[in-house]
């Protein structure tokens, strides 16, 4: 039982250190690190002519 | 020396440079060569301190698109990497902008397409210095020896993009589960849809990597104006080496995943609909038009033990891009420290975790390992990321992007 606990640990211990370490690195020292989106290039929403919830997929072919 | 001649009575401070072709705008008062200023978008003369519109210059509308479809300019190559750098004027090219290397002898003048549109730099050689400094300061994790760096040169160049205007639509049918655990259930969802893209840009240079131009991104062009050589007056130019035909497909498949992303968010938001996944698609996309344009970007070089790191800032809306560095010894100490300091806690407490459900109960440690999982994938996406950018920040990477022309 200890094992499998001290196992889980350093386990754990590793992905704690390595994320914290990790997202303040990439925080502090990757700059501008996104691209455009959808509004940078379009004026206007996406228009749906047609928008159906919970359908059933065998009608939909094409 | 330059030595040159007066071109025509009605541009009587436009000259034509010795080879005859090249031209450059020079200051009424004093002589010299006049640069665009980004500040008061008006040509400085940098010697006496006036500054003229392109209207007192009798330069206006020159070289609008509409006249001329090319134009002349200077066409200086590095030995080093092959790049090419255009120079409109009479700026004289030292190094190369891209590897850094002071191998540039001047190649030849070249008749190139003449952009339909430019976006002037408003942003000083100065603000772009000073945009990364506090971005360099703000770091946690920045060395002191970065954050104390002195620029080694600092470059203005307009970069080639092709922009696309495009019509795009699509019907999609799309999965997606409510719910969660064993209450979550599986849902179809159809969409039918359409929009319309404008001025999407898309890099048309090799020199600089597509993923460095796209963290450039985005440039407002609602600020486009239609193309004057005067602009380029005290800055590089890349000329575009990638055709627009070569992009198309490019530009479809980028406008085909700024739409999907729509799709996927009108989904989600129909009902908390989560693991959307697009099983159906029909995309069709109409370009209707492609044009030329520069768009402004600096590129800031300092050094870090000796490795030259080459940091973007985009000309127009100040922002930074790139990747600094970072010492490995004290990052290697922080990870020591939580290591050390979460490994023992989280050892004692999984201990009575374990004990309290019995050794025949593995469903909490399945449960942590899960969670774990989950860390290990978000560092591992930093990480790379990291990694990435300091790639891309490189000069040496530059290079041999250049080197892959």
């Amino acid at each position: 039982m200890i094992a499998i606990a001290i196992i889980l640990g350093i386990n754990t211990g590793i992905s704690v250190a390595l994320y914290f370490v990790s997202s303040a690195l990439k925080k502090s020292n990757d700059l501008g690190n996104t691209e455009a989106k959808y509004h940078d290039f379009a004026d206007s929403f996406v228009r749906f002519d047609v928008r159906k919830d919970k359908v059933n997929r065998n009608l939909y072919r094409f | 020396m330059w030595e040159g001649k007066i071109l025509d009575n009605s541009v009587p401070h436009m000259k034509y440079d010795a080879s005859g072709q090249g031209v450059t705008l020079h200051c009424p008062g004093c002589g010299a060569a006049l640069v665009f200023d980004p500040v008061s978008g008006k040509m400085l003369c940098e010697s006496c301190g006036n500054m003229y519109s392109a209207g007192e210059l009798g330069f206006e509308n020159r070289f609008t698109a509409d006249e001329e479809d090319t134009m002349e300019c200077n066409v200086y190559k590095c030995r080093s990497c092959g790049a090419e750098l255009n120079v409109s004027d009479n700026t004289c090219s030292t190094f190369c902008a891209y590897c850094g290397q002071p191998t540039v002898v001047f190649d030849r003048v070249a008749t190139m397409k003449k952009p339909q549109f430019i976006i002037p730099f408003s942003i000083t050689k100065e603000q772009a210095v000073s945009l990364l400094r506090s971005k360099v300061n703000a770091g946690k994790c920045v060395p002191k020896e970065v954050k104390e760096f002195s620029i080694d040169r600092v470059v203005g160049i307009y970069v080639p993009f092709w922009l696309f205007d495009m019509d795009y639509s699509d019907k999609q049918l799309l999965s997606g589960e409510v719910g969660s655990g064993k209450y979550a259930h599986k849902y179809y969802y159809y969409r039918e849809g359409s929009t319309h893209f404008s001025n999407m840009t898309l890099d048309a240079s090799r020199q600089l990597n597509d993923e460095s131009s796209k963290r450039l991104e985005p440039y407002m062009t609602g600020a486009l104006l239609p193309f004057k050589a005067d602009y380029l007056s005290g800055f590089y130019s890349d000329r575009y080496d990638v055709e627009n035909y070569e992009l198309q497909r490019a530009a479809v498949r980028r406008a085909g995943e700024l739409f999907n992303k729509e799709v996927e968010t009108d989904v989600a938001k129909s009902g908390n609909v989560h693991n959307i996944v697009r099983l159906k698609g029909n995309p069709r996309a109409n370009i209707n038009d492609i044009k030329y344009a520069l768009l402004p970007a600096w590129f800031l070089t300092f050094r870090y033990k000796d490795v030259p790191y080459t940091m973007l800032v985009n000309g127009q809306t100040g922002k930074v891009v790139g990747g600094l560095p970072y010492d490995k010894t004290s990052q290697a100490i922080k990870f020591s420290m939580i290591f050390a300091l979460v490994t023992p806690l989280a050892s004692i407490i999984y201990y009575y975790i374990l004990n309290y459900f019995g050794f025949d109960e593995i469903r909490p440690a399945f449960l942590i390992l899960g969670l774990t999982a989950a860390l290990w994938c978000k560092a591992f996406k930093n990480m790379r990321d990291i990694k990435t950018s300091n790639k891309l920040s490189s000069a040496k990477e530059i290079a041999s992007y250049s080197k892959n022309r």
